[in-house]
């Protein structure tokens, strides 16, 4: 039968599934049919029935009211979306509704926005001929929490907050309890969201169509004077926000639904935590050293003394005594000025990123393995994969809109985790391998080792697409699965099952984070999860590949704009003759040749008077990065360390110049996400008074330095960079649209959901196999310090918390502390909340414990949001030996219950 | 005397121990089905009997089964509704209580009609000890080789459990009744898909009532046409009606469908008429939801047919004038019973059994009791008979599962066949609370009020 129905007497095509909701929407428009259950982002529900409408299958014809938003519609069948006794039926139902709701529109936060509201002026409700009786309006309000609201009289019972809170976050958190008329909203056993397993999310705020569940920022309701798509400044998800303003001041944040990346949710990072963005203490002028004290200067000032002490230093010296490290925080246009700057300014390549410190061995690796240091694949292949495989990653924490895509894959489908620490994600898993850290290359091994046994490959895939099989299989063959079952502490034949769920399925896709990449051999490991994908044919195709979840918001494209110092912009060899001319070309200027040094190389190049000046965008090197007395001597070593940061940082406070910057509130740029997406990021507000846009502050530099460089606009700078980028030969600014393009995007502007179909950027795919070796961290320091600290994240907070302890965050999560197996715990008598003094070779400190399964015993874990702690005290400089990609996730240490307050060097620092 | 096929051996002394159920001819029709039938053979079977479903809806158990989905290697679920909560329906809480291994017994041979390999009896919780009785026939069954792997050396495994329901009405709607089976919540699920294609871990399910699958043991040992002999048009077989109420003998009848309405009550194989010396005034002839009728209606068509025992003629006149089948739960009424108080007794159950997910039903029973009871108070206006009859036509057919038409319906039969009752209660609010409005005209001869 034809695909036709008619609404309203006219006819009308629709498509298979269409419910007549959609169907109705799709020709009529969005308002004809009222709602109130229904919401974009969740299943159809059908319960307030106020979407009824008519139908009837012959025309005049004995008409029949259906829910309209789950009701399919059938074909040739007659639909009236108004009949006089729909509208009578809707009215009614209404009216029963307002029975009990309380009449207080006036004074109600989402007056004039309240979906209820709407719908009642819709059917034009005039009395409520209901006496007055028993209601629920004496239901008392739930303010406790930082951020989440409630006012349950005015809950509807619609569902729509529990469907959120199951469909979207997959957290379960908010139910219905009680029957009938008693049925009332409650959050994990508690009246608190605060006491409750809430992760702030929002996202029921979003869906509840009333005031029952609301934010304290009034996100749903806020009459804004204007509101601003931009991207998420936080992880490398890179959600888009509508950022409302009212009389220049970021007022509350929402999470569009139409758009790609999180389809109308976000975390309590992207949703909540903004107020950092005009704390007290933003950074409010330059500050300059004067006497040993950082004193408030003129831009001019700043301006003067830099460009005096650089040319100087590159007179002195010469221009390789001077490295600057840009940020995976900041724009791909602010990134690709820095590298420009560094390069054809100063004349170095000594530029790196905060890239190195996560990502770098995934670059490295799938360059190497097939030729673009990218994932694979999109986020929107969740929808046609069969299993997942997720390693050294705790997405629901750290990379939560994407976590919660994992999870609800994870509740039905085959999953295998990876993982030292029962994540959230591995309490789903179908196969938890709960490895010893650090030994990620035996555990591939193992796997890659069974799928072989067991005769999984893809020998079609192996022969057309890729080279080296051979030898490799030879290698694996001959390894011993006891031994690999020995060190690494992973079950065989549970290494096994993993390995046959993954080799059987037909399309796997592989998730990777930190706990891959900062590794001594973290490169060999994401070369291994690229031979998993290539073993069993799981690239090239939607729903498979290798995807690595990019911590920060562009650490894809600092990479991608030349942020490191081997390669330029768009990856290109820097010690290619042909390639240094073609950037001399675009630069007008003079380069250098010769690689220059990644960021653990200028720490000991400063320390041995290699390095005099150092210029950081962006990052908070002396939190962040790892053993913090070396970072903070070689910083000291420094004859100019400039910093451009939105706070006094731990950094900061060793500066010579310190620049005030813009936060991404305050600036536009593009921001490049995890699967490769270029989006835009918009000015929202003028950046507060005395600072200035990273990318000006540099072009200012340039200039004074003699560069033209004019200033800085992310259009013209796009069309720059499309220029010398290959990937970005078809991205223009304004045809990136709402939802961006994933790149390589085409001169005719035509972008990639999937690489590597048909053939690899390197022609074919290498397989290049890796034995186990112990960390030098395990075989030097581990017989006296038997402990192994991994480092990890907390969702509450980004990073080394600069930002989100500024934020409501800092009331949810107050501090660090030291996950602690109880065995661990009883055998050094610590309890819940006791300190405890962890030392390494490297330093000690003290930490709050927190006693959990989810570490084996003889394994602890930890943050580093929190300055006071100084986890990175404890952490070494090894690194990983091919990207130099800092170890944080091994750290051989020994504990105690503390005995005092332990000081160290950084809080004489401060003072 | 009509014939009996599930009642027929219930008085036998120890008829509920597996031995002596046994040595009656009890699972022969296991021997029969796999022995010598195949799955679409026994569905066939079911088929030509015409049996339609006990709980209430009446639809054709045969058709039903044909519906289920196959798909390859996704398993199939035979759900036993054990779920009676229905106010005037023990039917099968009785056959239950007294003939478990018939349950048992139909439940294996369904499962095999079905495919299958793990069936689940939902029982209504408040049973507790009928959940007893049953786990001692499935470990009896079970014993004898009856359950379990391979059964007869056939190939065909089952295992039979029992899932006690937690005492929410709900969860006698098929959907409402998975969720709560699967461990959820028992919100019913909307519809499509149905639990043919997506029921039971979202797999193909068929969710049967105790009657039905107890009738599918003497449709397999007699034959499909022998049990559509029995009865009239579309209702074959026999039925168990409970009855209730002011009569004489309240209790478990098995009936054939082609008695008289007139008969079942005043016949003392059955009701045995009126208790005390009273009249008929009204009755609900099949489960507290189904629309109550006045004594004229009830014996008589509009037409001025008798009144049959059957799903037809009770469902003869539609709603105007008719009534339905329903459970089987038979509710008499003499002349002193007062109707706006046995309406306001509903309304207060079906408030209190409302799941609270659709709209109209979750605020417009509540909103039903508190007028019923302000009419039965005598603090009723006239507007409030309005306003009643508005609230249940938007609960009708406008809600997700059919408790909210169970919700509606006896209040809208109230109020259509006993309007004058209701008024009277308001214009006379004290008398009302002194006396009765008595018989009045119900059993006067055929007055259908159009509404």
């Amino acid at each position: 039968m034809e695909r036709t129905a008619y609404i309203n007497d006219r006819l009308y095509p629709f498509e298979e599934g269409d419910t007549i909701l959609g169907f109705v929407k799709r020709h009529i428009g969005k308002e004809v049919i009222p709602t109130l259950c229904d919401a974009p982002n969740l299943d159809p529900f059908g319960s307030c029935r106020v979407c009824s409408v008519d139908v009837a299958l012959v025309k005049n014809g004995p008409a029949k009211v259906q829910a309209s938003c789950h009701t399919p519609v059938i074909a040739g069948s007659y639909i009236s979306t108004d009949s006089e006794r729909i509208t009578r039926l809707r009215r009614n139902i209404i009216e029963l509704v307002l029975t009990d709701h309380p009449l207080d529109c006036l004074t109600c936060e989402v007056n004039n926005n309240c979906e209820l509201q709407t719908v009642a002026a819709k059917v034009g409700i005039r009395d409520v001929r209901y006496p007055a009786g028993k209601n629920h309006l004496d239901k008392k309000k739930d303010l406790a929490h930082p951020y989440m609201t409630s006012d349950l009289s005015k809950c509807i019972n619609c569902f729509r907050c529990v469907r959120a809170c199951d469909e979207v976050q997959g957290e379960f958190v908010l139910s219905m309890a009680g029957r009938g008329f008693d049925s009332h909203i409650v959050k994990s056993y508690n009246d608190s969201f605060f006491d409750s397993d809430c992760v702030s999310c929002g996202a029921c705020a979003q869906a509840c169509p009333t005031s029952a569940i609301s934010d304290v920022f009034e996100s749903k309701s806020i009459i804004a004077d204007k509101k601003v798509r931009t991207i998420c400044t936080y992880c490398g998800v890179g959600c888009n926000l509508d950022v409302a303003v009212v009389n220049g001041k970021v007022k509350s944040i929402q999470a569009p639904y139409d758009a790609e990346v999180n389809e109308g949710h976000t975390c309590l990072k992207g949703r909540f935590a903004f107020s950092f963005y005009n704390h007290p203490d933003r950074l409010r002028t330059p500050l300059i050293r004067k006497n040993g004290e950082l004193v408030p200067a003129s831009w001019e000032e700043a301006y003067d003394f830099i460009v005096r002490q650089l040319t100087q230093i590159k007179n002195d010296f010469g221009p390789d005594y001077i490295a600057g490290i840009s940020s995976a925080r900041c724009t791909n246009e602010e990134n690709y000025l820095m590298q420009k700057f560094i390069r054809a300014v100063i004349g170095t390549n000594n530029i790196d990123s905060c890239a190195r410190v996560c990502h770098s061995p995934t670059a490295l690796g799938l360059q190497r393995t097939f030729g673009t240091g990218a994932a694979t694949n999109s986020i929107i292949d969740l929808e046609y994969t069969d299993c997942i495989m997720v390693i050294g990653a705790n997405p629901t924490d750290a990379h939560p809109v994407t976590g919660a895509k994992l999870k609800q894959f994870a509740i039905k489908g085959t999953s295998i985790v990876i993982d030292p620490r029962k994540t959230e994600l591995a309490k789903y898993a179908t196969y938890h391998l709960q490895l010893r850290p650090g030994t990620n290359v035996a555990v591939l091994n193992m796997l890659l080792y069974y799928i072989i046994r067991e005769g999984l490959e893809d020998n079609q895939f192996i022969a057309s697409r890729t080279e080296g099989y051979k030898e490799f299989k030879d290698h694996i063959l001959a390894m011993d699965m006891d031994e690999m079952e020995k060190i690494s502490g992973v079950d065989k034949h549970l290494a096994r099952q993993a390995a046959i769920a993954y080799a059987s399925a037909a399309n796997a896709m592989s998730f990777h984070g930190l706990g891959v990449t900062e590794h001594s051999q973290g490169t060999y490991t994401v070369m291994l999860i690229a031979d998993l994908a290539m073993i069993t044919g799981n690239i090239g195709k939607p729903g498979v590949g290798v995807n690595p979840l990019r911590g920060q918001n562009n650490v894809q494209g600092a990479a991608d704009m030349g942020c490191q110092p081997y390669q330029g912009a768009g990856y290109l060899d820097i010690t290619n003759a042909e390639n240094h001319h073609l950037y001399e070309d675009f630069y007008h200027a003079k380069l250098p040749l010769h690689v220059g040094y990644k960021i653990p190389q200028m720490y000991d190049a400063a320390l041995n008077g290699k390095l005099k000046a150092l210029w950081l965008m962006g990052e908070d090197n002396v939190q962040t990065d790892p053993n913090t007395q070396h970072v903070i001597s070689a910083l000291r070593k420094l004859d100019l360390l400039i910093v451009q940061e939105l706070f006094m940082t731990e950094t900061a406070k060793l500066a010579h110049v310190v620049l005030p910057a813009a936060s991404f509130l305050e600036k536009s740029g593009t921001f490049t996400n995890g699967e490769r997406r270029i989006q835009r990021v918009q000015k929202v507000v003028e950046p507060i008074e005395g600072t200035k846009v990273d990318g000006q502050i540099i072009v200012d530099i340039m200039n004074r330095m003699g560069y033209a460089q004019p200033d800085y606009d992310p259009a013209t700078m796009l069309e720059e960079i499309s220029k010398i980028v290959p990937f970005f030969a078809g991205v223009k600014w304004d045809e990136l649209g709402e939802n961006g393009k994933q790149w390589p995007v085409l001169p005719d502007g035509t972008d990639t959901e999937t690489l590597h179909i048909g053939s690899f950027k390197r022609g074919k795919g290498k397989f290049q196999s890796a034995d186990f070796i112990e960390t030098k961290e395990i075989v030097n320091h581990g017989k006296e310090f038997p402990y192994i600290l991994t480092t990890n994240r907390e969702l509450e907070h980004y990073n080394c918390g600069t930002m989100t302890r500024r934020t409501g965050n800092a009331l949810i999560v107050t501090d660090d502390v030291l996950m602690i197996n109880p065995a661990d715990a009883a055998g050094h008598l610590i309890r819940e909340g006791d300190m405890v003094c962890v030392i390494s070779a490297r330093g000690k400190i003290d930490v709050k414990a927190h006693i959990t399964d989810e570490v084996k015993a003889g394994i602890l874990s930890s943050t580093f949001h929190f300055p006071d702690i100084k986890m990175n005290d404890l952490t070494s400089d090894i690194s990983d030996s091919e990207a130099m990609c800092p170890e944080y996730k091994v750290v051989a240490v020994n504990i105690r219950k503390s005995k005092g307050k332990y000081k160290n060097e950084l809080n004489k620092v401060g003072e | 005397m009509g014939s009996k096929l599930l009642l027929d051996k219930v008085h036998i002394e120890n008829i509920r121990s597996y031995d002596v159920y046994r040595r009656e001819g009890g699972y022969r029709s296991v021997e029969k089905a796999i022995r010598s039938m195949n799955p679409v053979a026994v569905m066939e079977e079911v088929k030509k009997s015409g049996l339609r479903g006990r709980g209430g809806a009446g639809f054709p158990t045969g058709m039903k089964w044909s519906f289920l989905a196959k798909p390859e290697g996704v398993p199939r679920y035979l759900v036993c509704n054990a779920d009676e909560s229905e106010p005037g329906t023990f039917k099968d809480r009785y056959l239950m209580e007294f003939i478990p291994h018939l349950l048992i017994e139909g439940l294996i041979v369904s499962s095999y009609a079905i495919g299958s390999n793990r069936t689940y009896i939902y029982i209504r919780g408040e049973f507790k000890w009928i959940i007893d009785i049953l786990e001692q026939a499935i470990t009896e069954a079970k014993n004898n080789g009856w359950l379990g792997k391979n059964i007869l050396g056939s190939g065909f495994d089952c295992e039979i459990y029992v899932h006690s329901g937690a005492g929410a009405y709900i969860c006698g709607e098929e959907t409402a009744l998975l969720e709560s089976l699967e461990g959820k919540r028992g919100n019913p699920r909307i519809k499509p898909p149905f639990p043919a294609v997506r029921g039971l871990w979202d797999c193909p399910t068929v969710v049967n009532n105790v009657e039905t699958i107890a009738a599918v043991v003497p449709i397999i040992n007699d034959g499909g046409d022998n049990y559509a002999k029995i009865g009239t048009g579309k209702s074959t077989g026999t039925k168990l009606i409970s009855s209730c109420g002011n009569i004489k003998k309240p209790g478990v009848y098995e009936i054939e469908m082609s008695i008289s309405v007139e008969e079942f009550i005043y016949s003392d194989e059955y009701c045995g008429g009126i208790a005390n010396g009273r009249r008929l005034k009204a009755c609900i002839p099949g489960g507290s939801s189904v629309p109550i009728l006045p004594a004229n209606l009830l014996l008589k068509t509009a037409k001025g047919d008798s009144r049959m025992m059957t799903y037809e003629s009770l469902a003869d006149g539609g709603f105007q004038s008719g009534s339905m089948m329903g459970s089987g739960g038979f509710i008499v009424l003499d002349e002193d019973q007062c109707v706006v108080r046995h309406t306001y007794t509903l309304a207060r159950f079906y408030r209190h059994e409302s799941c609270g997910q659709c709209s109209p039903c979750r605020e417009g029973t509540g909103w039903m009791e508190k007028i019923l009871l302000n009419i039965e108070n005598g603090k009723g206006k006239m507007s409030d008979i309005d306003l009643l009859w508005d609230i249940q036509r938007k609960i009708e057919g406008n809600t997700i599962c059919p408790l909210g038409d169970a919700a509606a319906w006896p209040v809208a039969a109230a109020i259509r066949h006993f309007r004058d009752e209701f008024e009277w209660h308001i214009t006379n609010p004290d008398d009302a609370q002194r006396r009765n409005y008595g018989l009045a005209n119900y059993a006067e001869p055929l007055k259908v009020v159009a509404v």
